[in-house]
């Protein structure tokens, strides 16, 4: 049975998914708040709702054959319920109003929460509010009983994979209530962004850095004028800092560890970071967690930007988006 | 599905679900067996207690035994398990058994679909008035339930109801359009319905003492007639039913053949005399196909499918499974059956060879006495009037040779005993006779014009043949007792102190009253809402220009459509409009509306300083100053009124200058052009 209903399911799925790209593609990107009007509100039927088509009809036939009139009164009835349903859940839809919409930045590989609230000015309360991603995005969902005249905060989930400054995917709010048999949905595709920092590599800690007062660009070896200490290798050291002569002594690498003399400050930066480029964000964006782990001073310096050293929440905030940023048009 | 995933069922809707599920099927305890009613209400228990004292669910074995012991109990109580009656004891049963599974609010919807259907089962029973409100009823609370299922957090059940109540008073202006105007169509589509009439008090095919009087003992309404003209008169009032041929000495039947049945025989001749009376006749089901229609119908001018069988009575294709109405005319005065072939003759004097002598010798006597056959008839009435015999309905058990000994020992009888006995006689002396049956009179409802045919108006006569007139009715019950022909059986029998059992609608006054309306509601019902099929649609609608199904489905259309506009208006109403509280802000909206109407609507998040700043030198004259005083107004009050007083006047300047300024104010461009416009003849002019 359900093998059957699998494989009927499958078209339907993707001819659903078919039919939801071409509608998404006509979403525009418009600034918040924005008001659910009329114009793009989509409705269907449910499961249950065809269910519900599938047994009215059933007794329409069935009053027929037995040319029964309270079944005649029964199956118009309830045709009249479910129309007169699909206009009321049409109506739970309208005139919401997605005021607010945000997403804390995340690692990539993390799920972003995105925090919604959700108001409008009507006298009725709008029970069984619920917002999701398109079908191919992710099936994070959730669902607010907005009183009259009220708010509802809501939040949802969003897989980050990939770093970068992206605009979140098309929101629907959709509601089924009062009677489960019609779906309305409107799709919104709200101005803001999701940054998703690299996906951090523990590495050590970022080498110190002689002061550089003009920005500019210091020479290669900068940073590296004091020996500090011997410690164990971690993956990411570069490898002209291994004390390759206690190599055979001690049986594992040991680094050395300089220090800049001058300048207290730590310094990741990107031409000292070894990898292809995304591997290099990432150990950086280590090496930033690693200092703030130990409230130290940092800055950064990336082909194009740097950061002046300082510490704290929105310091590290503003290195990591740097990091997050790196390579897009415009981003510095 | 984070939030979403788990819809659990918890114990108030549970009990609420349960009530529901209680009071949709309270109904089928009506009809159907006691034992399901208790089965059904001991899962309705058991499911109960098991949310309340916290008891686990059955195991899937438990359940599948359960079902699988509920089909074969079905199997054995019915013979199958599929049709009507049996289908519905499953269904009851199924909709219990599925209560001992349901866990969450998905299996609830099943469930309550289920529920939606479940009184549709019932109608196939019983369409009386009550069910009506009973349907809605059911309506009202499975809506209610999906509706509780829909929201995150249980309101009260009250919530739940009204709105409920609101989406059925909105849906039901849609199920009467749909009612009135769907077309319908003839049915069955399948197998036939039914037998709704098993058990029922109805007419049979035979004929044997005692039958009739068993009969009479009902007051159930055998049909209704709305007479167009007059009425004709009590003793006119024949309604032909089944005419019986053969006797066997005792018992009388349609042909020697028990339970064969004469059809496809050609209609008897019939020549159309007097003046004709038009009737409406709404019949209640019952076991027969006839339809007891008054006496006797033109062969071919029957309504519908109906048709005259080959004695003359009005019977419809099969047997009368629904109340329908008939639309008929009848000819009191007409003469049937003017030609009797031999055959027909042979079928109308058959006797059983040697029961009965005594009454043999006496018809004998009368027809050596007598030549002609109307003669002889004539003397028969003359001795029935004679003879002292007592209309009853208790009449004491006669022997084997029963008309003997009802015309010469006990000479106490009903109906059946006088015609049979009398049509016995006839054939004896040599006169073509047979028995009618059928009902007689019919009492005029005391409210209401039309008159109601009881079962205890059931009534058995005699037909004679005589050369030259054809088949004639003599009634020899009316020589016995003229009172039961004249007025109805309860006076006949009152005469000699005899009454039917007590029953309250006969018997007290007041029980008189109140049966008559409730009566004629019911009449109503039946006529107007019970009847409503293909034809009586089409004869109603017809009358407003929608005779065809297709103008049915154009208007149907347009007047849903208006009806769901109205729907989406009412339903929108609260959400759409311009709900600011605030009246200042409204009436500054206007304005701004306006401008952007004419191409100047406000940045977004452009305040109405900066707004008023950039907009005021586009705008000309009038539009500048009425534009200018409204938004001085709308920021004096904004930010300088410093009482409630102060405000109010200037929401009215505010309100005065939003209507000087014109309905489509003119933009830049075109105000520029209307500005040259204007000013070039008067620099021509000097």
């Amino acid at each position: 049975m359900s093998a059957i209903a699998d494989t009927l399911r499958v078209p339907f799925r993707r001819w659903q998914s078919a039919f939801e790209r071409w509608l998404l593609r006509r979403v525009p990107v418009q600034p918040l708040p924005q008001r659910v009007g009329r114009r793009r509100v989509y409705i269907m039927p449910t499961p249950a709702g065809y269910a519900f088509g599938v047994m009215v009809f059933a007794l329409w036939l069935g009053a027929m054959n037995y040319s029964n009139s309270m079944g005649f009164a029964l199956a118009f009835l309830l045709a009249g319920v479910g129309l007169v349903g699909m206009h009321l859940t049409h109506a739970n839809l309208l005139g919401l109003r997605l005021e607010h919409c945000d997403a804390q930045p995340v690692f990539a590989g993390e799920s972003a929460r995105v925090a919604l609230r959700i108001a409008h000015e009507g006298d009725a309360a709008r029970p069984g509010v619920r917002v999701g991603w398109p079908r191919d995005t992710d099936d994070s969902e959730d669902a607010a009983d907005l009183p009259a005249t009220g708010t509802g905060a809501l939040t949802l989930r969003l897989p980050a994979p990939r770093r970068g400054r992206h605009s979140l995917p098309p929101l629907s709010l959709s509601t089924r209530f009062p009677l489960g048999l019609f779906r309305a949905w409107t799709w919104i595709r709200p101005e803001v962004a999701l940054v998703v920092y690299p996906r951090p590599l523990p590495g050590p800690l970022p080498a110190r850095a002689p002061h550089a007062p003009d920005g500019q660009q210091v020479a290669a070896r900068s940073g590296r004028d004091t020996f500090d200490t011997l410690r164990d290798y971690r993956r990411g050291d570069a490898l002209h800092d291994i004390h390759w002569k206690r190599l055979p002594k001690d049986g594992m690498p040991t680094v050395k560890q300089f220090h800049d003399a001058t300048d207290r400050h730590l310094w990741p930066d990107w031409e000292s970071t070894p990898g292809d480029p995304e591997a290099r964000l990432s150990r950086l964006a280590g090496q930033i967690l690693a200092a703030e782990a130990r409230d130290l001073a940092w800055g950064l310096r990336l082909p194009g930007f740097a950061l002046a050293p300082g510490r704290g929440d929105a310091h590290r905030h503003r290195g990591l988006r740097a990091l997050a940023l790196f390579g897009e048009p415009g981003s510095a | 599905m984070t939030a979403i995933a788990t819809p659990g069922l918890d114990e108030g809707r549970l009990t609420r679900l349960l009530i529901a599920v209680a009071l949709v099927l309270a109904p089928h305890a009506l009809h159907l067996p006691p034992w399901i009613t208790a089965s059904v209400a001991a899962l309705l228990a058991w499911r109960w207690a098991c949310a309340r004292r916290g008891w686990s669910l059955p195991g899937s074995l438990v359940r599948g035994v359960l079902t699988v012991s509920a089909f074969a109990a079905v199997f054995l109580t019915y013979g199958r398990s599929s049709g009507q009656v049996a289908g519905t004891a499953l269904l009851c049963l199924m909709i219990g058994l599925k209560l001992t599974e349901l866990q969450d609010r998905r299996g609830a919807n099943v469930l309550l679909l289920l529920l939606y259907f479940t009184p549709f089962t019932h109608f196939l029973r019983d369409q009386a008035i009550w069910t009506v409100g009973w349907m809605l009823m059911a309506v009202l609370l499975v809506t209610a339930l999906l509706i509780d299922g829909q929201r995150l957090e249980a309101r009260g059940w009250r919530d739940d109801l009204g709105t409920s109540l609101r989406l059925l008073l909105l849906a039901l202006p849609v199920m009467l359009l749909l009612w009135v105007l769907f077309p319908r169509v003839p049915g069955p589509l399948w197998g036939a319905p039914i037998d709704q009439a098993t058990g029922r008090t109805g007419m049979s095919e035979r004929m044997s003492p005692g039958d009739i009087a068993q009969l009479t003992r009902s007051d159930e309404v055998a049909f209704r007639v709305t007479f167009e003209g007059a009425p004709p008169p009590n003793d006119q009032r024949y309604w032909r039913g089944p005419v019986l041929s053969f006797t066997d000495g005792r018992e009388w039947r349609l042909s020697s053949v028990r339970g064969a049945r004469r059809r496809g025989s050609a209609p008897p001749d019939i020549a159309l005399e007097g003046a004709a009376v038009d009737y409406e006749l709404t019949i209640e089901p019952h076991r027969l196909d006839y339809l007891f229609a008054l006496e006797h119908a033109p062969p071919r001018a029957l309504p519908g499918r109906l048709d005259l069988n080959g004695d003359g009575a009005v019977v419809a294709p099969e047997s009368i499974r629904t109340r329908a109405a008939y639309r008929l005319r009848a000819y009191p005065d007409a003469r049937l059956g003017t030609e009797l072939g031999p055959r027909e003759r042979a079928r109308a004097l058959q006797l059983p060879g040697n029961a009965n002598p005594r009454a043999r010798a006496l018809a004998e006597q009368w027809a050596r006495a007598e030549r002609r056959p109307s003669a002889i008839v004539a003397r028969a009435v003359d001795w029935y009037r004679d003879t002292p015999f007592t209309y009853t309905l208790r009449p004491p058990a006669l022997g084997e040779n029963s008309v003997d000994a009802f015309l010469f020992d006990t000479r106490r009888g009903f109906c059946e005993h006088f015609a049979g006995s009398f049509a016995t006689l006839m054939r004896a002396a040599g006169v073509p006779a047979r028995v009618v049956l059928g009902y007689q009179g019919g009492a005029e409802s005391l409210v209401g014009d039309y008159f109601l045919v009881r079962q205890s108006d059931a009534h058995a006569w005699v037909e004679v043949w005589i050369e030259g007139r054809g088949w004639m009715r003599v009634d020899p019950t009316a020589t016995v007792a003229p009172s039961r022909i004249e007025q109805d059986l309860d006076s006949a029998l009152g005469l000699r102190g005899e009454t039917r059992a007590f029953h309250w609608s006969r018997s007290v006054a007041v029980g008189e009253w109140v049966a008559a309306r409730w009566d004629f509601v019911n009449m109503q019902w039946n006529r107007w809402v019970l009847a409503y099929g293909p034809d009586l649609q089409r004869a109603l609608l017809s009358r407003v220009g929608l005779g065809n199904w297709q103008h049915m489905l154009i208007a149907l259309t347009v007047l849903v459509a208006v009806a769901m506009l109205a729907v989406a208006l009412l339903s929108a109403r609260g959400t759409l409009r311009m709900r600011r509280r605030d009246p200042l802000a409204r009436e500054w909206a206007r304005v701004c509306a306006r401008l952007a109407r004419s191409g100047l609507p406000p940045h977004p998040g452009e305040g109405p300083g900066d707004y008023t700043r950039r907009v005021r030198p586009v705008l000309r004259g009038v539009v500048q100053r009425a534009f200018n005083d409204a938004a001085d107004a709308y920021l004096r009050a904004r930010y300088m009124a410093t009482n409630e007083a102060e405000r109010d006047a200037l929401e009215a300047r505010l309100r005065a200058a939003r209507q000087r300024l014109p309905w489509l104010v003119p933009g830049p461009f075109l105000a520029r052009l209307m500005h040259r416009l204007r000013h070039r003849p008067r620099a021509r002019t000097p």
